[in-house]
């Protein structure tokens, strides 16, 4: 009983303590007169005390300065050193000069600081930093972990935290390890989360997580800075022709977003082309894409460029205040991500506009993104037995042993080992002791809360009350109230809905002289045929001149190769040979050859007319002996033995020196290579592929 | 996540070593045990003691002091690298769990390790099982009486409980899992390398085998582990036959040598004139021939086993 109420007489007084320590910071930092916000105490004290804390709170509430306090005084009382786990993409520069200002020292462990990862981690190991900001992927980095045994972490945050809950709208495979170290960590290391974006449903699933002791600070999510405005836009010529019309309106600069990378590639284009500084943002591979990358932030951030056109891979922990306008080219996934996206905006600023498209196409595309966000049984199963059966197997071996895309591999992978039932030694994989089961019930209740939230989604396009307030309401805010400054509270546009002729004119022009560059492939793929090696006769860059199954040419390829004549249009003979005419005379092509097939001559006949147009003679140099379609071939190895089995060159055959190579298709780009491989090995000087449609998924 | 086991692995484990670490020994931490016990606190509470905890409640000296609090401070680190392990289906089971091996603490008390690093069932450890031992170089002969005798053995209900090495002990693992028995194995070196093996997989999956070990899972094989696990053998199983063992040297003669000392169950030597075998026999193993029906003989004059530790508590 004594013990007990000391104890308590001592947690009184503790806390009486951080609020007197906490209040001097924030006083010596902004001043005598400085307080906190409603909630910003309550979560240090809980994080100082209670040991788990949940934020919930919106952007711009001054989350930071929650863990920036609680730094402070953990250090003070010689604790080790915050580790701030975040998504975050470029130097945060303002939250580490904030740091700097209360005299915390701070670093930032992620790919961009690469080149500086041992001098950081040696000043961890050293304890001479207070906070370091790192990714997830860092994180789990071999190197970072062997260091970690002399790094002593006092407070451990996770920002953006539902990304934990893969009931949340944005789970990532990264964050899934943290949460088993989330629920190891011993109660002597405080753990504090926070999250803009949560509903209740997330909010449950991170409790659970951290513990049921869990503190949560939970306040309103209303952002008084946004307007909002919903436009009905059915396809790409009228997106592009309001954007062009309508951005350079708008004051300062500011984020497109859309759901695929070709997308951004498109408008970011189409912009630059008619004087409006732009640049495409998204997941780029390697080094020299995180270069780009980081250029493009950096130009953004100095407001070199007027619109950034980004993917969702532009999102949370990207901090520029002055973000002015925020449009959604397409309808994004559902309200939890659009929430976070339009909260970009207006963070320093009093006023910025935010524009959502919806149209029909927007669904087709959500829907793939939903049902293929989970590898499915049949890859699970497959890869599992293809491991199990080895003592450590490769990436490359288990492509060549199965007829699925890579990136499907990749991502089954991905899941096995977050999952535990897979664990990566080196290059090779093998079979944990866990039993592989296909977790079918979970990831069918997620895929439909997925259906479900896109249908939320959806009704925020068609709704006629207050836009934001049915936002955060979908947030389980319930205090929302009307926001009084979009579409629907001020019964006007804040833009016109409607495009002019001449904008939606210049769309068209664009949109119809647009190709798609076909790039060489220089490397075999991997399999029982092909080696991985250099390709000895390599393509010249070519193009197609449509997406496949897009309004215009796209459409017309889609209609010609089912259509029961199995003839292409005059328009695309027509079409063709105009963009092509130029690129003819300047490489001197004087034939046109065709990639052959068994089963229609669909594409021999259009070669033959485009021939006739361009004045070039038609060359039927090749033969195909395998009948098996390339389409079912689902990955590079397949692909490139199919493709390599089935073509050759005609006995005989007299070869032209460069040569256009036709077919009506691209996809993987496996035929082009190897029949212009065999044209060039059998004495053909330069090869440039032309396809009429493209129909590689480059998704995000 | 149990935080008292939490507590042992972030004081013993040889996980997470940094600079200036020095995790304490299974008899540092029986002692530690046994003074949180008197003091009514149990191994979590060290997470919030203070400095003056330390000295005031446990008596510690300022360096003893240190050298916990050094401890404690790598647990955010340890369970990083113990999170990582148990995705890899790698356990860490400590002296606070209720599933760690309840036979090898109560015969071996106090010297019983404070971790084990397992995968497989630990359910297996509470079922019957003979330990089978011998030297790494063995003849058909001793293959031969070895299937022989494991068949017999299993055929009464018993698992194989061995060192996982090349030799006997895999002989006598490989063949309790054909005959649809069980096998333990409790290995000197890697578990991170056993288990690239898609057989050991598959029978740790099939609930059959079980790998258990007190080296850190990526360690490399110590002669000193060599030794230490012929007593986690000898203190598993229901009786134990030694199959081959040289005179007076080696790791199978030192471990039989040691059990008929102890008496933590019965020693049973292959009644085969091996010099090293016939020495054991002279010293009391019980002989057994290929006429043997599998049984385990009764005691004759074997001690019995001491019954010198006490549980006292589960951490302990």
């Amino acid at each position: 009983m004594k013990m007990e109420r000391r104890g308590v007489v001592d947690l009184e007084n503790g806390k009486k303590e951080i609020f007197a320590n906490a209040s001097e910071i924030i006083q010596e930092l902004y001043g005598k007169t400085a307080s906190f916000r409603p909630g910003q105490y309550e979560a240090i004290e809980a994080t100082m005390t209670r040991r788990r804390t949940l934020v919930v709170q919106r952007t711009g509430w001054g989350k930071s300065l929650v863990y920036f306090v609680c730094t402070k005084l953990m250090r003070q009382q010689q604790k080790g050193v915050t580790m701030v786990v975040s998504p975050l993409l470029v130097l945060m520069k303002n939250q580490i000069e904030a740091a700097e200002k209360l005299g915390l020292c701070c670093d930032v462990l992620n790919s961009t600081t690469k080149d500086r990862r041992e001098e950081i981690l040696t000043a961890l190991e050293q304890d001479s930093l207070d906070l370091v900001f790192v990714t997830p992927e860092t994180l789990f980095n071999q190197d970072v972990q062997n260091h970690m045994k002399n790094i002593r972490i006092g407070l451990f945050v996770i920002d953006e935290a539902h990304c934990i809950s893969d009931w949340g709208h944005d789970f990532r495979l990264e964050y899934g390890r943290l949460k088993m170290i989330v629920q190891r960590l011993p109660p002597s290391v405080p753990i504090l989360a926070t999250t803009a974006t949560a509903n209740d449903r997330v909010v449950a699933d991170l409790q659970t997580q951290l513990g049921n002791e869990v503190f949560v600070s939970r306040g309103p999510l209303t952002r008084d800075s946004l307007f909002i405005q919903v436009l009905n836009m059915p396809d790409r010529i009228r997106r592009y022709g309001w954007i062009l019309e309508n951005v350079p309106k708008l004051q300062g600069s500011g984020i497109i977003y859309c759901l695929t990378q070709r997308d951004c590639d498109y408008l970011a284009d189409f912009l630059k082309q008619n004087g409006i500084e732009a640049a495409a943002y998204y997941a780029r591979d390697g080094m020299a894409g995180e270069r780009v990358n980081r250029e493009i932030e950096e130009s953004f951030q100095q407001n070199k460029l007027k619109a950034i056109v980004a993917t969702i891979k532009l999102g949370m922990g990207y901090d520029k205040g002055d973000i002015a306008f925020v449009i959604h080219y397409q309808m994004p996934m559902n309200i939890v991500s659009y929430y976070q996206q339009i909260g970009r905006a207006g963070r320093n600023i009093d006023k910025a506009y935010v524009f959502l498209f919806h149209g029909k196409e927007d669904e087709e595309i959500l829907n793939y993104f939903i049902h293929t966000a989970f590898p499915t049984q049949g890859e699970m199963g497959t890869i599992v037995d293809y491991i199990g059966a080895h003592d450590g197997v490769k990436e490359a071996q288990i492509a060549a042993s199965m007829n699925i895309r890579n990136a499907r591999i990749k991502k089954a992978l991905s899941f096995l080992i977050n999952d535990g039932f897979v664990r990566k030694d080196g290059a090779y994989y093998y079979l944990t002791p866990k039993k592989y089961v296909y977790d079918r019930n979970h990831y069918d209740a997620v895929t439909a809360i997925r259906q479900q939230e896109m249908e939320q989604m959806k009704l925020l396009t068609e709704t006629r009350e207050c836009y934001s307030r049915y936002i955060v309401s979908c947030l389980d805010d319930k205090e929302a109230k009307n926001c009084g400054r979009c579409a629907n509270c001020l019964g006007r546009n804040l833009l016109p809905g409607e495009v002019s002729t001449e904008f939606v004119r210049q769309a068209e022009e664009y949109i119809n002289r647009q190709t798609i560059p076909i790039e060489p492939r220089k490397r075999w793929a991997a399999s029982g045929v092909t080696k991985a090696s250099k390709i000895e006769f390599v393509n010249q860059p070519g193009f197609s001149i449509s997406k496949y199954g897009d309004p215009g040419c796209g459409e017309l390829v889609k209609q010609g190769k089912y259509s029961k004549q199995k003839r292409f249009c005059d328009e695309l003979v027509g079409k063709s040979a105009q963009i092509l005419k130029p690129f003819v005379r300047q490489n001197g092509i004087s034939h046109i050859c065709c990639v052959p097939s068994l089963r229609s001559d669909l594409v021999k006949d259009f070669s033959v007319r485009l021939a006739n147009a361009l004045n070039l003679g038609f060359a039927d140099l090749l033969l195909k002996t395998e009948a098996r379609q390339q389409k079912e071939m689902e990955n590079g190895a397949h692909q490139c033995a199919n493709a390599y089995q089935s073509f050759s060159v005609k006995d005989g055959s007299k070869i032209p020196r460069n040569i256009l190579l036709v077919d009506d298709v691209v996809d993987s780009k496996w035929t082009l290579t190897v029949c212009g491989y065999k044209l060039m090995e059998a004495g053909a000087e330069k090869i440039y592929p032309f396809a009429l449609a493209d129909s590689s998924n480059r998704e995000n | 996540m149990n935080q008292d086991a939490n507590a042992i692995i972030t004081l013993c484990s040889h996980i997470c070593v940094g600079e200036g670490v020095c995790p304490l020994e299974p008899r540092e931490y029986g002692e530690l045990a046994r003074k949180l016990i008197a003091v009514g606190k149990t191994p979590k509470d060290l997470f919030f003691f203070s400095e003056d905890d330390f000295a005031g409640v446990l008596g510690f000296a300022p360096e003893q002091t240190e050298r916990v609090k050094r401890l404690l401070d790598r647990s955010a680190s340890l369970n990083f690298e113990l999170g990582q392990y148990q995705n890899m289906g790698i356990e860490a089971v400590t002296r606070a769990d209720a599933s760690y091996p309840v036979k090898l603490r109560k015969k071996l008390g106090g010297s019983c390790p404070p971790i084990f690093y397992c995968a497989g069932d630990l359910s297996l450890l509470n079922r019957e099982s003979i330990g089978y031992v011998g030297s790494r170089n063995i003849s058909v002969e001793d293959v031969e009486f070895t299937k022989r005798a494991v068949q017999k053995t299993v055929s009464l209900g018993y698992g194989v409980v061995s060192g996982g090495a090349k030799g006997i002990d895999t002989v006598s693992g490989i063949e309790a899992l054909g005959n649809g028995s069980f096998s333990l194995e409790f290995l000197s070196d890697s578990l991170l390398k056993k288990l690239k093996q898609s057989s050991v997989i598959r029978n740790i999956q099939n609930g059959a085998l079980l790998l258990l070990s007190i080296a850190k899972p990526d360690a490399g094989f110590q002669t000193g582990m060599a030794m230490m696990r012929n007593r986690y053998i000898y203190a598993q199983s229901s009786g134990t036959v030694v199959v081959r063992s040289e005179l007076n040297k080696g790791g199978t003669w030192a471990g039989a040598s040691e059990n008929l000392k102890k008496g933590w169950c019965q020693t049973m030597c292959w009644s085969h004139p091996y010099p090293g075998n016939l020495a054991l026999i002279q010293k009391g193993a019980a002989p057994i021939g290929d006429d043997w029906d599998g049984h385990v003989p009764e005691a004759a004059k074997s001690p019995a086993p001491p019954q010198m530790y006490e549980q006292v508590s589960m951490f302990d």
